[in-house]
């Protein structure tokens, strides 16, 4: 955040000759750079802890660096006064396991009014309270946003519009924020080999968010509205297999119909309460996911307390998942030869169950201006059947797993 | 070393001479504004709103980061203490949602620049009070 300077340094480097210019690009250009070095292991081996399905891999009883470290750099560019743009590259876990930088914004800006912005471009999607500062650990009191409810929608940005009105009343400030796009996330292929992902469709996605906040408190609520579309040979070969049955097992070609992901739609309804005063902080969001396809529909949420020591903040977090839709179906009977297939789809929906409840006891210690430690230990409690956060459960997977994690945030 | 310590120690000094100063809000004389309560100054310099009671554009000013002044002013007038300051713009810069009060090396400098450009709004020290610029809140 010393911006300046370092808009300062990046003027020398262009060499810019009249120190005028330099001036005038430091006042308009601002390069910022955030980033954490986590590390993350469990009790198990068999399963992988991750923060969402979107990266290939976990963590296992042993140390693991890659779940939660992340270097980003944001540059800000103000053309005019009422035209900026903000460019945010990102070097995470992402499907392919390389961590190779991605861009994660790349937005204009334009305020039309003061009360009123428009954006276009590559943008984050705003389902939760902390949906597009999620990456920057150092503002938040955890080692990562609490997984329960981000990984039911865990898309992180879309290319396309939205329109942000911010009117005050008095010391009231109410936004709605309505927004349309598209998304391709890639999602990793872990039945595949390790770094190959599937190319998803979220076409188009869509949705409004508003809050409110007054003073120390935020209030939230957002309602996102998508067609998903996943296809990979596995799933392919699967529904096939379903419509060739037919005949023989009426109700098979129905059921391929409706387990498919082909333009199928998925909603998601959140709503959040946040409180952040001088000694206490109190943070709860819910949220309620429902799909038309073979991903169960699941209702989430999450309640966080901390208080404040001067720089240190202890905080104690309890979460839940809940599968609200069947992770088996009984219209293929597992009998002589449809036993392969009616086993391939249960796998599959079976495959889709993230019912899990944790709690989490952290602290985070601010150490320096710009630099956070935090430590944290979650107890996550998996039912039988279900993998919670885990990738590729095995059997014997113990329904109650340790997650100790530690982090160093840093924003310069 | 040797600086760093002098440093230390100055800064001890200063946060000792002002840590029961009484502080003001100012602004340009030129400003139409006569007063702020404190919640209508927290609410500009987080960047919740960009624009005077009246109407006109604002643009609040900060001294240097660690600087006894702006600390209190933080705390007295936002509740928050520096670092809370600075992870709440680490959340709003890197969410996109704009950028810190411009900085200033110095009270001194706060003054000046408040004097001279009639959207700028500071804080200083109560004893540094002068014509050039108009107190529109004291924070005792």
């Amino acid at each position: 955040m010393k911006r300046r300077r370092i808009a300062a340094i990046v003027a020398a480097a262009l060499a810019l000759p009249a120190t005028g210019w330099a001036e005038e690009l430091s006042d308009r250009v601002s390069v910022s750079a955030f980033g954490t070095l986590g590390a993350v292991r469990t009790s198990t081996d068999l399963g992988e802890y991750a923060t969402s399905v979107l990266q290939p891999n976990g963590a296992k009883r042993s140390w693991d660096f890659t779940v939660d470290s992340l270097i980003a750099g944001q540059v800000d560019i103000k053309a005019t006064k009422d035209l900026s743009f903000t460019v945010q590259a990102v070097a995470n876990k992402t499907a392919s396991d390389t961590f190779e930088p991605h861009i994660e914004w790349a937005f204009a800006r334009y305020a039309v009014t003061r009360q009123l912005q428009v954006r276009g471009g590559i943008l984050a999607v705003p389902i939760f309270m902390l949906s597009d500062s999620r990456l920057v650990g150092f503002s938040y009191p955890w080692v990562r946003v609490p997984t329960a409810l981000n990984s039911q929608v865990p898309v992180t940005n879309f290319a396309g519009a939205d329109l942000v009105y911010r009117p005050s009343f008095g010391e009231t400030v109410l936004t709605i924020q309505p927004y349309y796009g598209v998304a391709h996330p890639r999602v990793p292929n872990t039945t595949a080999a390790a770094g190959s992902y599937v190319t998803t469709d979220l076409d188009p996605m869509a949705g409004v968010n508003f809050a409110v906040e007054h003073g120390k408190w935020t209030a939230r609520a957002g309602y996102l509205y998508t067609k998903f579309t996943y296809s990979s040979d596995t799933v392919r070969t699967l529904f096939n297999g379903l419509r060739g049955i037919d005949r023989l097992v009426p109700g098979a070609a129905a059921l391929a119909s409706s387990l498919e992901a082909e333009d199928k739609k998925i909603t998601f309804v959140g709503v959040g309460l946040a409180y952040d005063g001088r000694d206490v902080f109190f943070q709860t969001e819910y949220g309620k996911r429902k799909t038309d396809l073979f991903l169960a529909d699941t209702s989430a949420w999450y309640a966080t307390l901390g208080y404040r020591f001067g720089n240190l903040m202890p905080h104690v977090t309890v979460s839940q998942v809940k599968t609200d839709s069947p992770t088996s179906q009984s219209v293929v009977p597992a009998v002589g030869q449809l036993a392969p297939l009616a086993a391939g789809i249960n796998n599959l929906l079976a495959g889709q169950n993230p019912a899990q409840k944790t709690v989490a006891v952290g602290a985070r210690y601010q150490f320096a201006r710009n630099a956070d430690l935090k430590l944290q230990w979650d107890r996550v409690k998996v039912p039988a059947g279900a993998q919670g956060n885990f990738l590729r459960v095995q059997p014997g997977f113990p329904g109650s797993v340790n997650v100790y994690s530690a982090a160093v945030d840093f924003v310069f | 070393m040797k600086r760093t310590l002098i440093g230390t120690a100055l800064a001890a000094l200063a946060l000792a001479a002002t840590a029961h100063a009484e502080l003001v809000v100012v602004v340009n004389p030129k400003n139409p504004v006569a007063s702020m309560t404190a919640d209508q100054v927290a609410q500009l310099y987080l960047g919740r709103i960009e624009s005077f009671p009246g109407g006109g554009n604002a643009s609040p000013i900060d001294t240097k980061e660690g600087s006894a002044l702006r600390d209190e002013f933080y705390g007295k007038v936002a509740d928050k203490n520096p670092g809370q300051v600075k992870a709440y713009w680490a959340k709003q810069m890197f969410s996109g949602k704009g950028q810190p009060p411009r900085e200033v090396a110095s009270a001194a400098d706060v003054k000046k620049t408040v004097a001279s450009d009639p959207a700028a709004i500071g804080y200083i020290d109560k004893s540094a009070l002068d014509g050039t610029v108009k107190s529109v809140l004291l924070v005792p």
